[in-house]
């Protein structure tokens, strides 16, 4: 008997960047990146599952922004060169370290087996990951949901249009590369507000997923807490997430990544290596960074970089499974506790970024294909479901507002309005209102005219995106952050300008085109 | 030490008035320009009116420099470029007759009548256009000074310390009658028409780089970008020597007042004047200054306008206590104002972000920026808040100029309404769910569970006022405003406004002060 279900829900996002001006972009290394670590094995992951016959297994977000990457040839192009660069340097690293140290010689070819899998898969999809995606979604195997356009926080828009059109483009992006409309969302950094469920409903969403404290501050008081959806009074269903599984797989201290037997992130073979070795897998700037290859495993608490030991991955492998059991363990004793007392099984809801699987946390596909394997087999209490599946199961839903919140640092909005990025709004909510005059004042544009608007609603999506607020905050890669938006903004201002005076530069508008290529469906009359 | 402190005290208003007066003019304050003419006047009575340029007036000095007419007591200055070293000074009361090269430029000094033609001050610098007759009169007055005391020319000099400006005064004055062209004459002509040259030069670069930048603007924004260059373009910084000697008449000043004071006594330190700043806006649309790596090019994009030109003020809910407002006023905002109720009361008035709640509660902040700025706001969990910003002028009335949505902050602790048909108690609930649940964002007022006992600091705003919420209705406590300073998290701070403490006001409906 099915005493509760366990509904693991993976985002994945990154913002656009795609730079054709440049032979070779740092910043397009975070897709690369994402790709081999995390996408690819959980495809593979996923493609496995799909092979024993499990359904209903994982909740996965793909952004819009992503999927437009994703499908991008251009970047697939360089991925693959990417790849084969990757492929080449591991080969090189299991010439050299055949004959020293076993474990370093072990984990070098495991380098080249994943890179070559990695490989092969992409070369298998022809560079178009997306349709392997679809296929598993097909297969009932996974649930894939969208979000907002370009990930923007949609409590800090100025007007409930522009939360319409990040919801909707979204949607019509979803159904351009999943070839359905999406049933849930992701809603951008779970940022919720009263009232953007009615927005939610307007574009035929079904679910949306919230941050604990979003339903147990809702009005009225929940009565089984966060562990059943509430609905919304438009009918929309919240899904809250559990604090307790998220805690053991987020936390670097007590969670699960933290064990020494994992692989240490922090050193890699850009920083070790000889210079003339690693030169020509770096970028064209020559400076040493991350390639992805490291030797070492955490070691120790507080070890420093100089002093970590040498990765075992039959050690890690071995790890992930104990984690995994232990992980299934503790839901079922979550899942049992909560069936006694509140007389329903619990929706246990575990919400993760999926980098943190692979990219941070490099043994974390291994760990969630334990789980996901074991949780039908070992046991029979637990079991892992989807939101769609759930709500076929489950009609009856108690009626709540729930209350604004994100899933970010102190639950509410600080981390995207703070003194480092406050000055953006000013900007992006006149923009926002400009865009709605041009889609009101042009209900028969020509050709060109139409081009325009359309960009300069891409340009305004682009320049929402929470990440650049996101990053400007946590102080990672500042002047790109500023970069961007500065242009995307001055980008949109041109063309609003350009199409109110009806001169319209076409020289410059197929700039922006050709390097803000993404949502080619567009359709600039969603801002009326 | 008592008299320091007083001196320091009267000087401080006297020091604004004349910033003040410094700043928006453009030139040299009025008092000291009376003085000027008084020590003036006398000298002018016995000589003929005329007029000496700044440039004809260094071309003098430098003349007798290099004759050696100086006085001992004057500072030899270093030498020109281009021109011939200065000799060292010489001494004794035969330095004071007059060489053939005074009497040459004597000569080359203009007579003009006593209405003189109307003389165009440039307004693309630092002067007001309202205030440009005022600079042209400065001009003018000085210049028809022809012997003054060297002090006094090197103040004219600095009153006219825009070489456009100079220039053009030049011109004007200089079409009335042809001079007698001797070689200083010359010279200075020469001199002169480098200057202008120079100046418009100056000018058509200026315009053309700002008419590039200002093309893709449409009409309006472009009139005001102008508008705000033209605000924005600093006065030229004095020169170290300058600066040097305006720093010795300061000191020589303070030693004869004291003096004066007290014979006999020691000399009185006196304090530099006070620097008062104006306020700032509270905030600037465009982002913060990127930091300059040696080196290293890292490009952060076009800039962005600091304002749109747009009324709008709007606000943001951060959390459960704090809210971000921002606004900006139209160009024709602040002109309507001043058309309505006075320039002065407009410029004297000040400027408060006013917030509401849903009930009859109304508190004001400190100072705040006028035309654009922003602000947090810490307003208090579960409140429904509008804010408007709030002219209040010198008589007292208050002015609403803009107002903004209308903003719910949420909750900071469960709700007290509980379904019939999903009932939990509120025992069950907090021990259920709440009692091992480590809430994200804490509230700086200490709220808590259960029984929602709200313990407030001593000290805190509202800690005489509320002690323990009754179960089952929202506490309606509204914090007053709290100044960016008092912002618990770093990086948060909002942009400097006035920083003096914040007073309670007691606004009546409709925006007007009640007494």
């Amino acid at each position: 008997m099915t005493t509760g279900y366990v509904m693991p829900v993976l985002h994945a996002h990154l913002p656009f960047i795609h730079h054709p001006e440049h032979p070779d972009f740092l910043e397009e290394d975070w897709l690369f990146e994402a790709l081999t670590e995390t996408y690819i094995p959980l495809l593979r992951m996923g493609e496995k599952l799909r092979r024993a016959g499990r359904t209903h297994a994982l909740t996965m977000s793909l952004t819009p922004p992503l999927c437009e990457m994703l499908a991008n040839p251009l970047l697939q192009k360089r991925y693959q060169a990417h790849l084969v660069k990757l492929h080449e340097l591991a080969d090189k690293e299991v010439a050299r370290t055949a004959g020293g140290e076993a474990r370093v010689h072990a984990t070098a070819r495991m380098y080249r087996r994943n890179f070559a899998l990695a490989l092969e898969l992409w070369r298998g999809c022809r560079g178009n990951i997306l349709r392997d995606f679809r296929r598993l979604q097909d297969a009932n195997v996974l649930e894939i949901i969208t979000c907002g356009a370009t990930h923007g926080f949609l409590p800090y828009m100025f007007t409930p249009t522009a939360v319409y059109a990040q919801v909707e483009i979204a949607c019509r992006n979803y159904a351009k590369h999943f070839g359905r409309r999406p049933r849930g969302i992701w809603l951008p950094e779970c940022g919720y507000y009263p009232g953007l469920d009615a927005v939610l409903k307007q574009c035929g969403l079904r679910y949306f997923f919230l941050d604990t404290h979003g339903i147990l501050l809702g009005e009225p008081r929940p009565r089984y807490g966060n562990y059943a959806p509430v609905a919304c009074p438009t009918g929309v269903l919240a899904f809250a997430r559990d604090a307790e599984s998220s805690k053991q797989v987020w936390s670097a201290q007590e969670g699960y990544p933290g064990d020494f037997r994992y692989r240490e992130f922090y050193r890699d073979l850009g920083y070790d290596a000889p210079y003339e070795y690693i030169k020509p897998y770096l970028h064209a700037d020559g400076i040493r960074r991350n390639t992805g290859l490291k030797y070492h495993r955490i070691t120790a608490a507080n070890c420093g970089l100089g002093k970590k030991d040498w990765y075992d991955p039959p050690a890690a492998q071995a790890a992930t499974e104990v984690h995994a059991a232990n992980f299934m363990f503790n839901r079922q004793e979550q899942a049992r506790h909560w069936h006694s007392e509140l007389g329903i099984p619990p929706v246990i809801v575990c919400l993760y970024d999926v980098e943190l699987f692979g990219h941070w946390w490099f043994e974390g596909p291994l760990f969630l294909e334990h789980f996901l394997t074991m949780v039908p087999t070992l046991q029979k209490e637990i079991e892992t479901i989807t939101p769609g599946e759930y709500l076929r199961r489950h009609q009856r839903h108690q009626i709540v507002t729930p209350s604004y919140s994100s899933w970010g640092d102190k639950g509410y909005g600080e981390v995207w309005l703070n003194g480092t990025n406050d000055w953006l709004y000013r900007h992006l909510h006149q923009a926002e209102t400009r865009m709605q005059e041009l889609a009101r004042r042009f209900t028969r544009p020509g050709t060109v005219q139409r081009r325009a608007l359309n960009q300069a609603a891409r340009e305004l999506l682009l320049a929402q995106a929470s990440d650049w607020a996101f990053i400007l905050t946590n102080k990672t890669a500042v002047p790109y952050a500023m970069k961007r938006t500065r242009e995307h903004v001055h980008r949109f201002t041109r063309l609003y300008q350009q199409l109110k005076h009806g001169v319209i530069d076409r020289g410059f508008l197929a700039d922006c085109e050709w390097k803000d290529c993404l949502f080619r469906e567009i359709d600039y009359r969603v801002y009326r | 030490m008592a008299t320091k402190k007083k001196t320091a005290q009267a000087a401080g208003p006297a020091t604004l008035r004349r910033k003040r007066a410094v700043s928006a003019a453009g030139v040299k304050p009025k008092k000291k320009t009376v003085k000027a003419r008084a020590t003036v006047t006398t000298a002018a009575k016995s000589r003929p009116k005329a007029v000496a340029t700044p440039a004809i007036i260094s071309k003098t000095k430098a003349k007798r420099k290099s004759k050696g007419t100086q006085t001992a007591a004057r500072p030899t200055p270093p030498p020109r470029r281009g021109g011939k070293a200065a000799r060292p000074a010489a001494t004794g009361a035969a330095t004071r007759r007059r060489t053939p090269a005074m009497r040459t430029a004597r000569v080359a000094v203009k007579r003009v009548p006593a209405r003189l033609a109307p003389v165009e001050v440039p307004q693309w610098g630092w002067a007001p256009p309202a205030l440009a007759g005022k600079v042209k009169a400065s001009v003018v007055r000085a210049a028809k000074k022809p012997l003054l005391a060297s002090r006094q020319r090197r103040r004219v000099a600095a009153t006219a310390v825009s070489p456009a400006a100079s220039a053009v005064a030049t011109v004007s004055t200089s079409t009335r009658r042809t001079p007698v062209m001797t070689a200083a004459r010359k010279r200075a002509l020469s001199k002169r028409a480098q200057l202008i040259a120079a100046f418009a030069r100056r000018a058509k670069s200026l315009k053309l780089t700002r008419a590039s930048q200002a093309e893709s603007l449409p009409p309006a924004e472009r009139r005001a970008t102008a508008a705000s260059d033209r605000r924005s373009t600093p006065r030229p910084a004095p020169g170290r020597r300058a600066v040097d000697r305006q720093k010795a008449r300061r000191t020589e000043r303070a030693r004869r007042q004291s003096a004066k004071a007290r014979p006999g006594s020691a000399p009185v330190v006196v304090a530099p004047p006070v620097r008062v700043k104006r306020a700032k806006p509270a905030a600037v649309a465009a982002p913060p200054p990127a930091p300059k790596r040696k080196g290293v090019y890292l490009d952060y994009g076009p800039t962005l306008p600091e304002r749109y030109h747009d009324d709008r003020m709007f606000a943001m809910v951060r959390d459960p206590e704090w809210v971000y407002v921002y606004w900006e006023l139209s160009d024709g905002k602040l002109p309507a104002l001043i058309r309505r109720y006075g320039r002065q009361a407009v410029r004297r008035g000040s400027w408060r972000l006013l917030g509401r709640d849903g009930g009859s509660q109304r508190f004001a902040t400190g100072l705040v920026a006028g035309e654009t700025g922003s602000w947090y706001c810490k307003v208090g969990a579960q409140m429904t808040v509008q804010f408007s910003l709030v002219l209040r002028l010198p008589d007292g009335r208050a002015i609403e100029v803009l107002r903004s949505n209308t903003v719910r902050t949420p909750r900071l602790w469960p709700s007290e309404r509980t379904d019939a048909a999903w009932y939990v108690s509120e025992e069950q609930f907090v021990g259920r769910y709440i009692s091992d649940y480590e809430p994200p964002y804490t509230s700086g007022q200490g709220r808590s569970f259960p029984g929602f006992t709200i313990p407030v600091p001593s000290g805190l705003p509202g800690s005489d006022r509320v002690a323990t919420q009754p179960a089952g209705q929202p506490a309606m406590v509204f914090p007053e405003f709290y100044l960016p300073e008092n912002l618990p998290s770093s990086g948060t701070s909002g942009r400097s406004g006035a920083g003096q403490l914040f007073r309670r006001r007691n606004l009546t409906a409709g925006g007007r002060a009640g007494r």
